[in-house]
């Protein structure tokens, strides 16, 4: 999957990153973002411990995963569970190296957005 | 193992020769530029002169950083769990300076994995996970090390979250949501005052709650010096909590007093029109006990006179925020403040300055990888405490181009 405006995954990630969760400065434009890593979003301390940088990823993925199905109407794709998308968005959240391109990718992967 | 990973890297390095590139034809081996003779020199200044070159290429951490990017590259052709495990393992080579001593190499470490399991309560959300974690700091000359604590850690950690959701919308409003979402993408002119409206649009239609998140975590790290000189075994149980002001209307965003110095600072750059508290930047805060059992520990045995298992209070702030944005680059503030304190400590143990120790670390970092960095105090096992300052680049193997 690439980092693209024709892909709506990218674009909602993008959207809410820069607006209502407010982890990517909006002067960061779409193309610059996909590379931008977890560990320059707000939510990621770099010099906190693991613990605290697990526990902040959690409550943000719990957030987007919230506002995915309820304000995006997604649903999750192929039979997959709320605890199978939380636990792969964690993931990504975790490694301050993942990329939001990576993050959209696993949001690809796990909500169907309606068309 | 230290004498083992230069060896590595050098082997990567010649094996790599794009990494030298911009000191040399592409291609040329580093062999034959050190080699070439100079008429009316000394062979003694020659060597002199290759000893130094040498010293010069080899103790630059930006040679180690590319040399070691094009390593993992190498492995991305044929992804296995050597892949993975390397993708995720975040090394970062870098220069450690303590007062007036000169710079040593070295690098740092960190690797994070995870396996969660969630569940949805009525009114609230429960995530159990197991962790593993490794980190620490490894200078080539073990002596040069400022912050000589390395942690290798398993984590269950049960965790309640509160709030954070948003209310249901329906169909058409979801679909201008989508529509908006394409609008703000495909837009290339910053601080876009049509972009700007969409954003206030987006920010009516998706209604975040305040969220408050408590975890337990059961813990079990093995801590020890570079050298093994000095290890323990340290059990524990933390209690983590934090918040997100993510409701503008709510008064929690008001409590977010490390934020009030940036919104002022933010208000005084241009970077926020208003005085704006950041919902998103909330402080969050750890506190636990950990039971210690020390290995090899000279200066405690010779303080106490044996290597009796403690208690010891550990607590945590951190705190993330933007400071300001210059020439269209956000500049983020991080802070982490750690206070270990031993339980029952002994008269001879705080005489001896053993029984607590506070870590203090505050960076400024830019989007490119640029960053200032101040350490203050210890963490367990350094000797005394230090005042380091940073300054310089990060760099993110997995987006290498």
């Amino acid at each position: 999957m690439a980092w693209t405006t024709n892909t709506t995954a990218c674009n909602v990630l993008y959207s809410l990153l820069t607006g209502p969760l407010d982890q990517i400065d909006q002067s960061t434009l779409f193309t610059a973002a996909g590379s931008v890593t977890m560990s320059q979003l707000v939510f990621f301390n770099a010099t906190a411990s693991p613990d605290v940088i697990k526990l902040a990823a959690t409550g943000l993925a719990t957030t987007l995963d919230s506002t995915l199905i309820n304000a995006y109407l997604c649903s999750y794709k192929n039979s997959q569970t709320q605890s199978q998308a939380l636990n792969g968005l964690v993931t990504i959240l975790v490694n301050g190296q993942s990329t939001v391109e990576n993050l959209s990718d696993a949001i690809n992967g796990f909500y169907q957005f309606i068309s | 193992m230290k004498k083992l990973l230069p060896a590595i890297l050098l082997l990567i390095f010649y094996i790599h020769p794009v990494a030298y590139a911009q000191l040399t034809p592409p291609g040329t081996p580093v062999t034959k530029v050190i080699n070439v003779t100079y008429p009316k020199m000394s062979q003694g200044q020659i060597d002199s002169i290759k000893k130094n070159a040498i010293n010069t290429i080899f103790s630059n951490p930006d040679l180690y950083n590319d040399a070691y990017t094009q390593f993992i590259n190498s492995l991305k052709g044929n992804p296995n769990k050597l892949y993975t495990f390397m993708r995720d393992m975040n090394i970062k080579f870098k220069t450690f300076q303590v007062n007036n001593q000169s710079p040593a190499l070295g690098f740092e470490y960190k690797y994070n994995n995870s396996w969660t399991k969630n569940k949805q309560l009525p009114t609230k959300s429960v995530a159990q996970s197991f962790n593993i974690n490794l980190s620490g700091n490894v200078a080539f000359k073990k002596a040069d090390n400022p912050t000589n604590l390395m942690e290798t850690g398993f984590l269950y950690n049960g965790t309640s979250i509160w709030g954070g959701v948003t209310k249901k919308n329906d169909t058409a409003t979801a679909k201008r949501l989508i529509q908006i979402a394409g609008l703000i993408a495909k837009n290339t002119i910053p601080n876009n005052p049509a972009i700007e409206k969409l954003y206030e649009e987006q920010n009516q239609l998706v209604k975040i709650t305040n969220q408050y998140y408590l975890g337990l975590n059961v813990k079990a790290s093995y801590e020890n010096t570079q050298d093994f000189s000095k290890r323990q075994f340290v059990p524990g149980l933390l209690v983590n909590a934090g918040a997100k002001a993510w409701d503008k209307s709510e008064a929690l965003q008001y409590f977010n007093l490390p934020d009030y110095p940036f919104a002022l600072l933010r208000l005084i750059t241009g970077t926020d029109d208003s005085f704006r508290l950041s919902g998103a930047s909330f402080p969050s805060a750890l506190m636990g006990v950990d039971y210690v059992i020390p290995n090899q520990d000279s200066l405690r045995q010779a303080v106490t006179g044996g290597l009796n298992p403690f208690s010891r209070f550990r607590f945590e702030a951190s705190f993330k925020t933007k400071a300001a944005r210059v020439a269209n680059k956000a500049i983020y503030f991080s802070a982490d403040f750690r206070w270990y304190r031993e339980l029952f400590a002994t008269s001879a143990e705080l005489g001896a300055g053993i029984a607590s120790q506070t870590y203090f670390v505050a960076t400024l970092e830019s989007n490119n990888g640029f960053f200032v960095s101040y350490t203050a105090g210890r963490l367990p096992f350094d000797k005394k405490d230090n005042n380091v300052y940073g300054l310089g680049f990060h760099y993110n193997f997995g987006n290498w181009q």
